[in-house]
């Protein structure tokens, strides 16, 4: 089969270029300072690394299970109810996966320590158990809202049927809903076990000690203590390696049947259980959140030294989830070797984000280029790390868009601006909207690419609170993060609408 | 007919104003243009005549809380000159921005390196001798002195408690080790200065029998964090009994909050210090500038500022706050000369790595 580039495809490949051209980039300066550096040995035993290895792999398989096992349960409580309250619901689940770190281990703490109201469970947030429940707090309410919104497009003529049929709910589960969600279960599954691998924070704070080192853990370490780029180099290859691989299980196994999702109420009685699911929810995620939020805002909020960095942090992360919008949109534009470009877009999940920067960084200083500000490099690298949370949010309405009007556009002989006006911009706007709001959330709560390159280029919230630490301020950090978290709730609320009232005008 | 002929003229109407405002908002741009353009040929002109002292240090240093704004502007007055700061997250960060942008780094003095890294720096070829003779140090600091760089400030590390919860806190290390009853937390010695600091302090107490004092540790930590702050939040939250820091954490507290609930225990064995230097960029053009701003770092003025909003000792003998002044002085532990740490530094770490695993 000859290979034919057509005009279509011209946005394409100027993204794959860009993003494939920044990845190898990095590889590049990391491999060439790797091999300039003087040490290539590691002093530590070949054990050591397997051990790192394998407690990888199984916190991260740990902490998924626990988050599927906490938010199934919830989303077969939430579906199909609280047709009012459902968009705060699911605006605060998202809130919760973009906490902040420090926030999330504040709040297990309030919640687990020796301080805290839950200390007579005896449970102890520290170590593999902190890790699991740490992860769990961020991933559970995700996998809900993954669940709750997939259960929610099953076509309404099934759930009809099966009413007609007076299936039971486990039936109704096993023969009708269990079809309908193995694609997103299977994905959604990858999809946090990736993050748990790359996680890096929880499992610094809440490991307990030098017995809960993960790869991404080991990565940071060698590059930002012992500036060792040889050991980090093999490392990210084996990260890369491990994630690579699931990334490949998980997109081919993503390859969904495109349904138009429906809203509709099956004028069942919201019975008691989906009351203990509601209240659980909130009890469980809201109420730690709300308490954070009330004791430490009143630190803050009648000084006016948020309001700057507030602001920076939304001009900041605009300014990058537009750039990243814009590779996903030419990622989308052309269906020609789709895998292809699903692995690309993803690769800001598989390849560390630490690896990435400080492969650019050492490419972009090492070069003429060095003498100019670093923003360009930040920018890309930002926009290249939200790219899967981006491309993950609007791959799938995108293929439904081009499923439903493909053959009428094609009939009206419609160009590429006239199909994004016309078809795609009203119909994806929703989505759109939404996953813009994630998007900026990310970018505000990022830590690594400004720990990496200096603060003095990202006066955001999430550094100031990391300034705010270094000084002693911890009230102040405290309300910061508070501030931070209503902001993100503010984001997700509008998240939520749009997304909601572009659905229940169609 | 009549309402046409309105449109008409309203239409024109509309398009001369339309054209008017165009035209007072060309010329009010060009305007705009040519002032910007003039203030910035003022600023350049007077960046000319007044030279600009790049120094390049960590975030804390700068903070509306730190010593570098009052620094700053008492240098300013004194010198004509401009002072400009450029920061990364700490100590190490900054080492590493050498090492990773190598001539582009923007900065003609680095502050805040501390002297565990003296060879790693002077190794990167960055730095020139300074050739400045210093003011008599303080009595009781052991500073070696070195060609490269010159210290501004400094602390013994120490674990800090909080007073009215923990009545009897342990006098030794050893103590310490095999106390039954409290947890202690500390930042990760891999990723945090302070962390790194807990490394050389055992391996200058135990020299040889480490392996067993991290496992005795190991018993007694809650958690190792990723950084100072996460430790010293546990123990302002009572989750921990004793966290890592510096032996002048107590001082904050008194002179800041007003509280004296937080005091730092002193063990028999004595207390490895942390001593922060400054060094001079090898080429930079503003090297007399440099030295004379070394010099001010050193003068009982700026000493007083670094202690009180740093939060550490000054080097040199000067009063500063009764709190700070009083506190009860640590017994001090020869530092490791720098090319021992940097040979023993990774075996260190996998010793502590190997034996700190539950």
């Amino acid at each position: 089969m000859r290979f034919r580039l057509s005009p279509h495809d011209t946005p394409k490949i100027i993204a794959w270029v860009f993003i494939l051209g920044c990845f190898l980039c990095s590889i590049y300066g990391l491999v060439s300072a790797a091999s300039a550096s003087s040490h290539h040995d590691t002093s530590l035993p070949w054990q050591y690394w397997g051990e790192v290895f394998s407690f990888t792999l199984w916190q991260a398989f740990l902490s998924t299970v626990t988050s599927f096992l906490i938010g199934l349960p919830l989303a077969a409580g939430l579906a199909w109810r609280f047709e009012r309250a459902k968009p705060y619901l699911l605006a605060l689940m998202q809130l919760c996966f973009v906490l902040p770190p420090l926030v999330i281990v504040m709040i297990l703490i309030q919640g687990l320590g020796k301080q805290g109201w839950l200390n007579s469970l005896g449970l102890s947030p520290y170590g593999l158990l902190g890790i699991v429940l740490g992860h769990a707090f961020l991933n559970a309410p995700f996998v809900a809202r993954n669940v709750i919104q997939r259960l929610e497009s099953i076509p309404r003529t099934e759930m009809q049927l099966s009413q007609h049929l007076g299936m039971s709910t486990f039936a109704f589960y096993k023969w009708v809903g269990l079809p309908h969600l193995t694609s997103t279960l299977k994905s959604t599954f990858l999809f946090v076990f990736l993050l748990c691998i790359n996680s890096f924070a929880i499992v610094l704070s809440l490991g307990g000690g030098p017995g809960s080192t993960t790869l991404e853990v080991a990565i940071y370490q060698s590059l930002k203590y012992e500036f060792n780029p040889h050991q980090a180099a093999w490392l990210a290859a084996v990260q890369c390696i491990t994630t690579l691989s699931i990334a490949i299980i998980m997109i081919k196994s993503s390859a969904t049947h495109p349904s138009k999702p429906e809203c509709i109420s099956l004028g069942k009685k919201t019975k008691g259980i989906h009351y203990i699911a509601l209240i659980s929810f909130l009890l469980l995620w809201c109420l730690p959140l709300c308490l954070f939020i009330t004791r430490h805002l009143t630190n803050v909020i009648s000084q006016s030294f948020w309001i700057e960095p507030l602001a920076l942090s939304l001009v900041y992360g605009f300014t990058v989830t537009t750039l990243s919008a814009l590779l996903c949109f030419a990622l989308l534009s052309s269906q020609r070797a789709k895998t292809a470009s699903t692995l690309i877009a993803n690769l800001g999940i598989i390849y560390p984000t630490m690896v990435l920067t400080t492969g650019l960084t050492l490419l972009w200083y090492r070069s003429a280029l060095g003498q100019w500000s670093p923003l360009i490099l930040i920018l890309a690298i930002q926009s290249l790390v939200i790219l899967p949370y981006l491309y993950r949010a609007l791959s799938d309405p995108w293929d439904r868009i081009k499923h439903q009007y493909g053959p009428l556009y094609a009939h009206l002989n419609m160009s590429s601006g006239q199909r994004l006006r016309w078809v795609y911009w009203p119909l994806i706007k929703g989505p759109f909207i939404g996953s813009f709001c994630v998007s900026t959330v990310l970018i505000m709560g990022d830590i690594t690419v400004p720990a990496m390159l200096g603060f003095e280029h990202f006066p955001t919230l999430s550094v100031s609170i990391a300034k705010s630490l270094g000084a002693y301020r911890f009230e102040i950090a405290y309300g910061l993060a508070a501030v931070q978290l209503l902001a993100t709730l503010f984001l997700f609320s509008l998240a939520e609408y749009f997304g909601r009232t572009e659905y229940a005008n169609r | 007919m009549h309402a046409a002929t309105l449109n008409v003229q309203w239409l024109i109407n509309a398009k001369n104003a339309y054209f008017a405002f165009r035209e007072r908002a060309r010329s009010c741009s060009i305007s705009t243009v040519l002032l910007l353009l003039v203030s910035f040929m003022i600023q350049s002109t007077e960046a000319q005549t007044k030279p600009t002292l790049r120094v390049a240090t960590y975030e804390s240093f700068v903070t509306e809380w730190g010593p570098g704004p009052k620094l700053k502007k008492a240098f300013e007055r004194q010198c004509n000159c401009s002072l400009e700061f450029s920061t990364a997250t700490e100590g190490v960060a900054l080492l590493n921005q050498i090492k990773l942008k190598g001539e582009h780094f923007k900065a003609d003095l680095v502050l805040g390196l501390d002297e565990s890294l003296i060879s790693e720096a002077t190794a990167t070829g960055f730095f020139q001798p300074h050739n400045l003779s210093l003011p008599p140090l303080a009595n009781d600091m052991l500073w070696k002195p070195n060609p490269h760089f010159v210290p501004f400030d400094r602390g013994y590390f120490a674990f800090i408690y909080n007073r009215t919860k923990l009545k009897n806190p342990p006098t030794s290390f050893k103590e310490l080790l095999n106390h039954p009853n409290i947890n202690v937390v500390y930042p990760d010695p891999r990723l945090s200065t302070v962390g790194r600091g807990l490394l050389y302090w055992m391996n200058s107490i135990q020299e040889q029998e480490t392996a067993g004092a991290w496992q005795s540790l190991a018993k007694r930590t809650l958690t190792v964090t990723p950084g100072w702050s996460e430790s010293y939040g546990l123990l302002l939250e009572g989750e921990a009994d004793m966290a890592l820091s510096y032996h002048t954490s107590p001082a904050y507290h008194q002179i800041i909050e007003k509280k004296s609930d937080y005091a730092a225990a002193l063990f028999k064995e004595g207390h490895y210090a942390q001593v922060e230097i400054v060094g001079i960029r090898h080429n930079t053009p503003q090297a007399a500038l440099a030295k004379t701003f070394i010099q001010f770092l050193l003068t009982p003025e700026s000493q007083r500022i670094i202690a009180l909003n740093n939060w550490m000792k000054p080097v040199i003998d000067v009063q500063t706050h009764p709190a700070l002044d009083q506190l009860p002085p640590p017994k001090g532990l020869p530092s490791f000369e720098p090319d021992t740490i940097s040979k023993q530094k990774k075996s260190w770490v996998s010793d502590w790595l190997m034996n700190s695993r539950r």
